[in-house]
């Protein structure tokens, strides 16, 4: 290891004519600096610069994981526009999972953030408890889920016969299944929560206070103050929430693999299946290529957006 | 609220306390959807097959006998005690791997003045938008050719190299607060950066190692596409990987002329199983595990 920090150290200070290696103090610094960021240099290329540029090379051909590869050319780019219905299947689905649980998420948490803020006695208590279930979700939170979507013995299908409605087929019937999925998500609404309750207690009590000195009602007050001083968490939030619903793949892949008649082919659900299931690395590879830019896009757009938020805030400063 | 109501004698302060119940309503019957899917699981687990589909309440004290043996049945329908194990050593190795490496990236990174340091570490922080699907095929080439499926490695390696972007940002952001006053003391004591790292650094950031450990148990324990990926013998099987074929085979029963007769009261025992270790951080670590979300605005 100590060899590769010396020789990455000393690289970049070599200019043309004018060679000067960091001495003493600093190339004692220098060493130690790229010694502690090893593990980290390591990964990085080793699991993340390397495969992405063979899966940039993937693109462009056919590959089973066996010994034979084949170059195709643009062929996989021609197939995913032209010919392949699942993939705009799998990304209409994902784009409407992603509006309703995005925007539904923000308007609750928004409500469920102005609520504890008023700081009554115990918020704490209910701010733990509104946020037990986004820590629970996971792999055992999914395996209830399918229990209680069940058609005979599920919770809601309960609930609905002691109402007397009919019973509903939740995951498996193509206009309820989506549906199923988003209330899945909404309860894991906690996480936005707190992240809006920390962007809330973030504003200074000093703008409401003026605001209440000038007669402001309420409404005004959360229309002209908190609402814009909060749009840069809710911004944030609909960024983050976009790209980790694009992502959804252990709730797909354990309930309904996708079905009934793809209603719940989730983009990363599509990928994983051409991938791992049809084995064709290739062709995965380009739909890998294709969310990765997807996500940047996103990330960039929101620290585009966060710059003009702060420099908004900072002019009326 | 008694004092609230009994201060009530202006109409504002009428108001005042009318508006606190009106808090408090709401943030209970917010509190109870948020429980209630629980309390069924919970209950459920407990209960019959036939008193699910038959009760006509819920019953969230389930009626006795408590049928305790549907944990053991479903424990045992597949190897579980197996499955935890694995889960057990893929876990422990993680967090450790992944709080050793991530914590001394993160030090060099806060402390140390290195040739390229503000590159890289912007490098460290755009690699969190690349998602590890795009990543997936060469990696699992990768450990195909190293002869590493089916074994425990995959999943555990990547966590020895700084654990992944998230973690590195979460202790160096952590580490920024420690004053370097503490630092310079350590150094004209004789002290080198692996020594202040030691010493120094490693004492003092305990909140932020446990966030980063909450994370990194929660990656571990639900993982379950790089088990599907990596491990396909039963005998690496991790508890998400079993549930996985728990739910497709054993839980949905060819019963009779093809009628799936889902063992559900099963699926609701094992969800609790697994779900306790969850509950049990969480309930044990709250504060931690909030503030990570807070700092990061992400999930591991």
């Amino acid at each position: 290891m100590a060899n590769l920090s010396q020789a990455s150290t000393a690289l970049p200070q070599m200019r043309p004519g004018r060679f000067r290696l960091p001495r003493g103090e600093a190339w004692r610094e220098n060493l130690y600096g790229y010694l502690f960021i090893s593990p980290w240099i390591l990964g990085f290329v080793l699991f993340l610069a390397g495969p992405l540029l063979v899966s940039l090379g993937l693109m462009f051909t056919e590959y089973a994981g066996f010994k034979k590869i084949t170059y195709v050319g643009l062929a996989n780019f021609e197939e995913l526009i032209k010919f392949d219905i699942r993939f705009i299947g799998s990304l209409r689905v994902s784009a409407v999972f992603a509006f309703w649980t995005v925007s539904l998420a923000i308007i609750i948490s928004l409500a469920m953030a102005l609520l504890l803020n008023q700081r009554f006695k115990g918020h704490t208590f209910f701010r733990g408890l509104f946020y037990l279930p986004a820590a629970v979700s996971g792999v055992a939170m999914t395996f209830v889920w399918a229990a209680m979507f069940e058609k005979d013995y599920g919770m809601f299908n309960q609930i609905l016969r002691i109402f007397d409605f009919d019973r509903v087929a939740w995951l498996t019937s193509i206009e309820w299944a989506l549906p199923s999925y988003i209330i899945m998500r909404l309860y894991g609404v906690g996480h936005y929560m707190v992240i809006m309750l920390a962007g809330l207690q973030s504003i200074p009590d000093d703008l409401h206070e003026a605001a209440k000195v000038d007669g402001a009602s309420g409404l005004a007050l959360f229309r002209h103050i908190t609402l814009p001083l909060l749009s840069p968490t809710i911004f944030f939030l609909m960024i983050v929430g976009m790209i980790g619903s694009l992502q959804v793949f252990t709730e797909g892949f354990m309930l309904t693999q996708g079905g009934p008649a793809r209603s719940t082919l989730f983009y990363v659900l599509y990928l994983y299946i051409v991938a791992f299931t049809e084995r064709r690395f290739g062709y995965a590879s380009v739909l890998a290529w294709l969310l990765f830019l997807i996500i940047m896009g996103l990330t960039l757009l929101q620290f585009w957006l966060a710059r003009r938020w702060v420099h908004y805030e900072s002019q009326e400063a | 609220m008694a004092t609230e109501i009994r201060q009530a004698s202006s109409p504002w302060m009428y108001r005042r306390s009318l508006r606190l119940l009106l808090n408090y309503v709401i943030a209970i019957a917010i509190g109870i959807v948020m429980i209630f899917p629980l309390l069924w699981m919970f209950s459920g687990a407990l209960k019959t097959k036939e008193m699910l589909l038959e009760e006509t309440v819920i019953n969230l004290i389930p009626p006795l006998p408590w049928q305790w043996h549907n944990f053991i049945d479903a424990w045992t329908a597949l190897a579980f005690t197996r499955f935890l194990f694995n889960t057990l050593v893929i876990t422990v190795a993680s967090i450790f791997g992944g709080l050793l490496s991530a914590s001394m990236v993160a030090f060099g990174f806060a402390r140390l003045r290195f040739v390229g340091r503000n590159f890289l570490f912007f490098i460290v922080l755009g690699t969190m938008m690349v998602p590890m699907q795009v990543t997936a095929i060469p990696t699992f080439l990768l450990f195909h050719r190293l002869g590493w499926l089916n074994t425990y490695l995959p999943l555990i390696v990547p966590m020895w190299m700084g654990g992944g972007a998230f973690y590195i940002f979460l202790l160096r952001q952590y580490i920024m607060t420690i004053p370097t006053e503490l630092d310079d003391a350590a150094k004209i004591d004789g002290c080198s950066p692996i020594g202040i790292y030691r010493h120094v650094i490693m004492p003092n950031i305990g909140p932020a190692l446990a966030a980063a450990s909450i994370f990194l148990f929660l990656h571990s324990w639900n993982d379950l596409w790089g088990p599907l990926i990596y491990l396909t013998d039963d005998n690496t099987w991790t508890l998400a990987r079993g549930m996985l074929t728990f739910k497709r085979t054993l839980a949905e029963f060819r019963h009779g002329g093809g009628l799936r007769q889902y063992q559900i009261h099963w699926f609701l025992s094992l969800g609790t199983m697994t779900m306790l270790p969850v509950l049990f951080i969480y309930l044990v670590l709250q504060r931690h595990f909030v503030s990570g979300v807070v700092t990061s605005g992400l999930k591991g």
